[in-house]
């Protein structure tokens, strides 16, 4: 009897706090879609129409929705200081309600496996006051501007000779690919590979020449670069603000 | 008690009915949830396997003539009812193999969609059942055509008639989820 | 009882069965003890496999970023090591602890189906063999223990090692449901005369109704596999969002054979508990018929609680509801279980033998194990734990702690009666503290990953406090563990070799396998004991002395 009494409190308790955390949508739709890929993430805010990678910015203060998709596998959305976890499930979209209370810098992970590199498929949130938030999504919106220098203008040519272009995205050239990550503003982020470095110059022509040596099994394969030329793309990335 | 070897076919049964459900069920999921209603009322022929279900259940009639003539001493007669079950056995996995060529022609196949997937997966696992039950039947009447000395034990006959009444019963659901639902 | 009749006075040990000798009368065994010695030496080779494989692991985890070993080796090693313990370590083990005792503890002189008995453990066997065959052609099992479609789709997984998995779980599961039918057969037709239901010991009892578990569990495992093989193979879309097919419908025909599974990994722990305690008590065990009802529960719960391994996937709050309360509500007969056996100790004369001291750490780790897991079906607790280290720290409580400990004392108490020789009881203590100490400070710790954000099933991590450290010490600990199992190892060698006589019933058990001698004869009995009660054994002391049958 008083074991079934304690139980039947603990559900009450559960399916209040499942509502306080994670209410009904109606017909509210998603602030960001989260599209989780072979180890990193997309996020296309429909609202603005912004479009980036691996750095998530929302402003604080508000109840933001989540929608939580797959391209590939199941994947899933955790940061465990904002909130649930929810599965990113190809062709079975989730939601999930954050409410970020303080600004700063939230880490996260991927938290289904989801092949070779689901322990470095890191997510990191960036929560802003609402007005830096506004402004980081204009500036997301402009086209970056031509390169300049001579190492970024050869920078631009080798990413558009050497098959990048393929896989990524920059507004206002060629590359309209959308294999990998869209590059349009990677020089703002603070890391790169989905959290596995810091976004500096060296890392960066590192990651270039040979992915695979610090994201094994990733997607991306290894271009057969000469340091100079990874140099130049990276300069070239780098301006990409 | 239950005689043992009877008891560990049943249990036998339970467990593959368990199977069986689920593959069942696999294939409701997916005719509830897409367009399957109309790829069944195009791919199949439900008058044609109608006929040959008719003949799997007969073949569980006359298994069971053929139980019930031996319990009565008659053992040529269960003999031949034996091998009339096998044929009808048989009829029904021809009947199956013709409409399975059928589909193959049309380009339906396990890969085509998810009616082909479900279909020739829950089907052909039956039809494997059967297959085992007919080889089954056929060691029953050669053991007893070989004389006396051979002949099969009561509890070797029991257990291999509930498994194809088991079978047969097994096909009643899957002719009703698969062919009847299409046109529900 | 240890009177010992003239004709078996000649056995104490192994080489005096000369059914024993010879490896062919080991292959072409259909004896039920011969049979379970099989199963438990090759349950304890493939522990010390997936021992290895986990050593392995712990070392790449040991410090943030580490370069020990590729992503692609840990990722076939976890899933491996999972794969191992659970299919080619566990169920055999327990497995061949049934079918050994099942017909000694009933009186009988072998299972019903001797023949499919053997069946069972060669393809175990083989489906082993075949599973670790993969490693050498293309690559072992890389998708984790569970297997999540769409990963296990051919293209994103395009070596055969998934392939491998499916079809040697197939091949174990096949001899897995045949000792389950053997099982429950044997307890229902072959008990002796006098032994009702209600007479039979515990043990038995949980060993029936997991049996029914097994049959009815397995096919679901069966099912998925058969359905991954057609995608991979025959290029079906059971599982491919891509054609319509649905990623879920794999995590639900899983899990619906998964949880069942944990029950039937843990009942035969509760089996040789409820044996083990009274015994060392000197006491009957408290509470018999809730022992058995609590059991019959959870067998049944155990088909209702599936979706709480799928609290995260997104599905509609009514069933997120249902599933929360039965797995809140399974938790009861298994704390009713928990309050009978510290009641049997309450007031009894007790013994810490070895063995003893197995049982009452289970009764601590399985419950520390069973208020992690609980704690999952408050779920918003879960969508924060799930997938994370705290699930790791979960499921090692409760099998590691909690089954494998039960073991040690099945093992420590019935070594006596299978070898006819005690294992020492001294390098048994430096054993049973070594793996408290081990056990605990490699697992405890990962409770306290999983809060920091610890995913499962990661390679690496980067260096973020508290993690390198929680990781570090867990890693330590690892090789304490390992170290008991090798003093286990070391006992068990050298008590076969020069181990003290054990007699019949060294222990003053009351059960029938103590009524013959150890080893037991090949027929088992020379003649078995009449049973008019619980305890056949103290009841015929007692009745000498004028006690009621």
């Amino acid at each position: 009897m008083i074991p079934s009494l304690i139980v039947v409190v603990l559900l009450a308790l559960t399916a209040r706090t499942m509502h306080l955390v994670n209410p009904p949508v109606g017909i509210r739709t998603p602030n960001v879609i989260v599209t989780a890929h072979q180890w990193w993430w997309a996020y296309h805010y429909p609202q603005s129409g912004v479009v980036t990678a691996n750095e998530l910015h929302m402003p604080v203060g508000s109840n933001w929705l989540l929608g939580i998709e797959s391209a590939d596998v199941i994947h899933d959305f955790w940061v465990p200081d904002l909130g649930a976890k929810m599965d990113a499930i190809p062709g079975h979209p989730n939601v999930l309600w954050i409410q970020p209370r303080q600004a700063g810098t939230y880490l996260g992970t991927c938290a289904e496996y989801c092949g070779c590199e689901h322990a470095l498929m890191g997510i990191r949130v960036i929560v802003q006051p609402p007005e830096e938030f506004e402004a980081w999504q204009q500036s997301q919106l402009r086209v970056p501007a031509k390169p300049s220098g001579v190492e970024a203008e050869r920078g631009a040519q080798l990413f558009e000779e050497r098959t990048c272009m393929n896989c990524h995205t920059i507004a206002g050239t060629k590359a309209k690919g959308t294999v990998g990550p869209d590059l349009t503003h990677v020089g703002d982020r603070q890391t790169l590979g989905s959290g596995a470095i810091l976004n500096t110059l060296d890392q960066l022509t590192n990651w270039i020449m040979d992915p695979q040596t610090i994201k094994p099994g990733c997607n991306m394969p290894s271009l057969k670069l000469t340091e100079s030329q990874a140099h130049d793309i990276a300069i070239y990335l780098e301006s990409l603000k | 008690m239950m005689e043992r070897n009877k008891m560990g076919m049943i249990l036998f049964l339970l467990s593959e009915a368990m199977f069986l459900l689920l593959l069942i069920l696999a294939y409701a999921f997916y005719h509830t949830s897409g367009e399957l209603g109309k790829q069944v009322a195009n791919a199949l022929n439900v008058v044609k396997s109608a006929l040959f279900s008719v003949a799997l259940l007969s073949s569980s009639v006359t298994l069971w003539q053929a139980d019930v003539c031996l319990k009565s001493g008659g053992r040529p007669q269960a003999r031949l009812w034996l091998a009339v079950t096998i044929l009808l056995g048989f009829i029904f996995l021809v009947g199956q193999g013709t409409e399975y060529a059928h589909l193959l022609r049309e380009h339906v196949t396990i890969s085509r969609n998810l009616f082909g997937t479900t279909f020739f997966t829950l089907t052909g696992f039956h039809g494997l059942h059967v297959a085992v039950g007919l080889a089954l039947l056929l060691i029953l009447l050669g053991l007893a055509a070989l004389g006396s000395e051979w002949e099969p034990t009561p509890p070797a006959m029991e257990a291999i008639s509930l498994y194809w009444h088991f079978v047969d019963g097994v096909w009643v659901v899957i002719f009703a989820v698969v062919y009847l639902w299409g046109y529900v | 009882m240890s009177e010992e009749s003239p004709a078996n006075q000649a056995i104490n040990s192994l080489a005096d069965i000369k059914e024993y000798r010879g490896m062919l009368s080991w292959i072409t065994s259909v004896d039920h003890k011969q049979i379970g010695i099989m199963y438990i030496v090759s349950s304890f080779i493939f522990f010390l496999v997936g021992l290895g494989l986990a050593l392995a692991m712990r070392i790449q985890l040991m410090v943030p970023v580490s370069h020990f070993m590729s992503p692609g080796t840990y990722n076939q090693i976890f899933t491996m090591h999972g794969t191992t313990m659970v299919f080619l370590m566990a169920m055999p083990l327990l497995f061949g602890f049934s079918v050994y005792f099942v017909p000694l503890m009933i009186g009988a002189r072998d299972m019903a189906f001797p023949r499919l008995n053997a069946l069972g453990y060669w393809l175990y066997l083989f489906g082993a063999l075949m599973m670790y065959f993969s490693f050498v052609a293309g690559g072992a099992p890389d998708a984790g223990w569970f297997s999540y479609a769409p990963l296990t789709e051919r293209g994103y997984s395009s070596s055969l090692g998934i392939d491998y998995w499916a079809l040697s779980l197939l091949v174990m599961g096949a001899g897995s449901v045949a000792t389950g039918i053997n099982l429950i057969v044997t307890v229902l037709t072959l008990r002796t005369p006098g032994m009702t239901l209600t007479r039979t010991p515990l043990f038995v009892w949980m060993i029936f109704f997991n049996a029914f578990l097994v049959i009815l569990a397995l096919p679901a495992l069966n099912a998925a596999l058969v359905m991954i093989l057609a995608d991979r193979q025959l290029n079906a879309h059971f599982f491919s969002p891509a054609h319509g097919g649905s990623a879920l419908l794999w995590q639900n025909y899983f899990w619906l054979f998964g949880h069942p599974e944990v029950y039937i990994l843990v009942l035969p722990a509760f089996g040789v508990i409820s044996e083990v305690i009274p015994v060392f008590s000197r006491k009957v065990i408290y509470g018999y018929g809730f022992l058995a009802a609590s059991t019959v529960a959870i067998a049944f719960l155990s088909y209702g609680v599936w979706i709480h391994h799928m609290f995260a996937t997104g599905m509609s709050y009514v069933i997120l509801y249902v599933f929360a309360g039965s797995s809140m509500l399974i938790a009861i007969p298994t704390g009713i279980k928990i309050f009978n056996w510290i009641a049997t100790m309450w007031g009894g004369s007790i013994r810490f033998t070895t063995a003893m001291l197995f049982a009452t750490a289970f009764l601590i780790q399985f419950t520390v194990g069973g208020l992690s897991g609980v704690a999952f079906a408050a779920i918003p607790i879960d969508w924060q734990l799930t997938d994370s280290y705290f699930v790791v720290a979960h499921i090692h409580y409760v099998l590691l702690g909690g089954t494998l400990f039960a073991m040690f004392a099945g093992i420590y108490y019935w070594f006596p009666k299978v070898t006819g020789r005690m294992l020492s009881e001294k390098i048994g203590k430096l054993h049973f503290w070594l793996m408290v100490l081990g056990f605990n400070g490699t697992f405890f710790g990962m409770h306290l990953l999983g809060v920091a954000g610890m995913p499962r099933r990661a390679y690496t991590y980067l260096d973020r406090p508290p993690l390198g450290t929680l990781h570090l010490i867990s890693s330590l600990f690892a090789f304490v563990l390992a170290l008991a199992i090798f003093v286990f190892l070391w006992n068990v060698v050298r008590s076969l070799r020069k181990g003290e006589v054990a007699g019949d019933n060294p222990w003053g058990g009351w059960t029938l396998e103590w009524a013959t001698t150890s080893p037991p004869p090949m027929e088992n009995f020379a003649q078995v004991p009449p049973v008019h009660g619980r305890r056949p054994l103290w009841d015929l002391a007692h009745k000498k002395e004028g006690g009621q049958p």
